[in-house]
């Protein structure tokens, strides 16, 4: 047998060589994606003085005429008096997402998907879970609650993956399902939804549109959906028995509007700084920084 | 005689030279091969895997404060005082890495709370935060008061993948956001100590206060040596108050196991490892919810009644914190 060269030497050490460290590394590679291995997130050095628990700090929710306080971590309710004295408290398993206030009752929804109805003095009347209502999205949060006179009904916007309009009806102690309206679009952030005042009528926002929903004759419509998108904020309030009044703000752009029986009755620009609305009187007021701007609707 | 090529088929008709210089690469790429069928994932399960990677948050800092409690102030009232509302806590403060808060894991944004356009419409705090669905049902929340959502996420018109170590927004350099961890799949509330690395804590927990509460009369612990209390026997509820100091240019780990041992028997030990989220509120403890019902008068956590017979006793209560440091008080008492 010939001894074999220098040269082929070198090449056969190199060639082993590379494949040594080839499966050195691929067997590194695999393995660290292979175990649950935390990946160091960038450190920032602070301050070596202590800094104790941060004191928190509360938010009144004011709605039909009640007083609510929300404790720091959202995650608990308290209601006041008009002198400020505590009505009652009371602490959920999630952070509360939306909230609707009827009369002595009140609807809460939760990161959590969940659902609760309070009564007059914190007991907890009713616990919804739309996914046991047959809603089932991959995800479960409520970023809308809206509740009927009585507790007789419930929307809600549920889910993601996808998003849903629901509207429920009490039966007996609890409640199901009347209407549901599947979404192509959705929105991760707290929206508005609002029975009328007879109960008739219900009207949401979406990132969709403006959803509005007559109970009775179980018709449901998409109304502006030019003007809606994920980013849509919606402030609806009820006027009399079957109309509402809301301000819509896309972007920097502020539209105001009166919807009645289901039909948009009205719909134009305000100012760019409008940022609520009332009704009073028969008027519909915009407020903007430092001015409130009054509208009446005048019908043939 | 000649020797047998073992390798019979890959080198049948090569020559000896052929067969030297197709070995090594043949050789590597069998290996790659291997390695490859070994390791193979469709993209389903690569995406998979990658969402599975579990929840982590490093820094030098941290603060939990789980389990521990704090008070909500109630606004003044005309008459009589304020009346705050306490809690157990379920989260940690976590420094902003260079002011930004990040993911803690791969998930998707699930619920965002952050400046409104228009005044009024939703029950919330000043806070602004950010929940992300992660899978497993984990879901991770952020929130602190200057807190500026991430504009890329604010934006989505679809719920977006965000990977671990997304800037979820900003906070001013030094500040502190509340990092909560919600298991949804279990509906438990997990101590975020588990998710939180680079935490140094060498600050052995101090236990500040042990009293036994009983309908007639309540002792608070002397705990001197050679000092004997006496009481009377009874039913009483056994009440703690604790704290985990900061370690200096560490963290705190935050108390994690509370045991009790009368006279040589462990009489209770229970973690504060995760909180349920139950109908009524939070069950720390394995005790009942709201958190409220646990929390006595000057921020004690009250740890159950027990019957205390005649005679002396001895009462040992350790707590350790998630670093493993521990404290301990002991009690000697004579129950008539």
């Amino acid at each position: 047998m010939k001894p074999r060269s220098r040269a082929r030497s070198r090449k056969n050490r190199f060639g082993w060589a590379a494949v040594g460290f080839a499966l050195l590394f691929i067997a590194l590679s695999s393995q660290s994606l292979g175990q649950n291995q935390r990946i160091a997130v960038a450190s920032d050095q602070a301050s070596n003085e202590s800094s104790p628990p941060r004191p928190p700090q509360d938010y009144d929710y004011a709605a039909g005429g009640r007083s609510f306080v929300i404790r720091p971590d959202q995650q608990a309710v308290s209601e006041i008096d008009a002198a400020g004295a505590l009505l009652w408290t009371r602490e959920f398993a999630t952070p509360l997402t939306s909230a609707a206030v009827e009369g002595p009752l009140s609807a809460w929804g939760f990161l959590d998907g969940s659902i609760k109805i309070i009564g007059e003095t914190g007991e907890s009347l009713s616990d919804l879970h739309p996914a046991a209502q047959g809603i089932v999205s991959e995800y479960s949060c409520v970023y809308s609650v809206a509740l009927a006179r009585n507790g007789s009904g419930i929307a809600a916007l549920y889910g993601l993956n996808p998003q849903y309009f629901v509207f429920f009806e009490r039966q007996g102690q609890g409640y199901k399902t009347l209407f549901a309206r599947k979404l192509e679009g959705q929105t991760r952030r707290a929206q508005m939804a609002v029975f009328s005042g007879s109960g008739s009528y219900l009207a949401g926002g979406s990132a969709d549109g403006l959803i509005l929903y007559d109970i009775a004759r179980k018709r449901e419509s998409l109304k502006l959906s030019e003007f809606f998108s994920e980013k849509t904020e919606l402030l609806i309030e009820a006027i009399g028995g079957d109309s509402f009044a809301f301000l819509l703000a896309n972007g920097q752009k502020r539209f105001a509007g009166l919807i009645a029986k289901g039909v948009v009755e009205a719909f134009f620009a305000v100012p760019a700084d409008s940022s609520s609305i009332s009704v009073a009187e028969g008027e519909l007021k915009v407020s903007a920084k430092g001015r409130e701007l009054r509208y009446k609707v005048e019908r043939p | 005689m000649k020797k047998k090529n073992r390798n019979r088929s890959i080198y049948r008709g090569l020559s000896a030279e052929g067969r030297r210089r197709v070995r090594p690469p043949l050789v590597f790429s069998a290996a790659v091969a291997a390695l490859c069928l070994l390791f193979a994932r469709t993209p389903a399960q690569a995406q998979e895997q990658r969402e599975a990677i579990e929840l982590g948050l490093t820094a030098s800092r941290f603060e939990v404060f789980f389990g521990f409690p704090a008070l909500a102030p109630m606004p003044l009232p005309r008459e009589g005082k304020p009346r705050d509302i306490a809690y157990l806590q379920t989260g940690a403060f976590v420094p902003a890495s260079k002011g930004q808060v990040e993911s803690a894991g791969a998930g998707m944004p699930l619920f965002l709370q952050g400046e409104r356009l228009l005044a009024g419409g939703e029950p919330r705090t000043a806070e602004n935060f950010i929940a992300l669905a992660h899978k497993g049902g984990f879901v991770s929340l952020y929130s602190a008061q200057n807190f500026q959502l991430n504009a890329e996420i604010a934006a989505q018109a679809s719920p977006a993948f965000v990977e671990k170590g997304f800037s979820l927004g900003g906070l001013a350099a030094e500040e502190t956001y509340l990092f909560r961890v919600y298991d949804s799949a279990s509906g438990l509330w997990v101590n975020p100590a588990f998710f939180l690395q680079g935490m140094e804590d060498r600050a052995a927990p101090k236990v500040e206060e042990i009293v036994l509460l009983g309908q007639n009369a309540s002792y608070v612990a002397d705990t001197r040596k050679n000092i004997v209390q006496n009481l009377a026997q009874g039913s009483y509820v056994l009440a703690l108050r604790a704290v985990d100091p900061l370690y200096a240019g560490g963290s705190v780990s935050g108390i994690f196991r509370i045991k009790a041992v009368l006279n040589g028997t462990i009489v209770m030990d229970k973690k504060l490892d995760s909180a349920l989220a139950a109908e009524s509120g939070l069950a720390f403890l394995g005790m009942g919810a709201p958190s409220a019902s646990l929390i006595g008068a000057d921020g004690r956590i009250l740890l159950g009644e027990r019957f205390i017979p005649r005679g002396t006793h001895t009462l040992e209560l350790w707590v350790y914190d998630y670093a493993g440091n521990a404290g301990n008080s002991v009690w000697k008492f004579s129950a008539r």
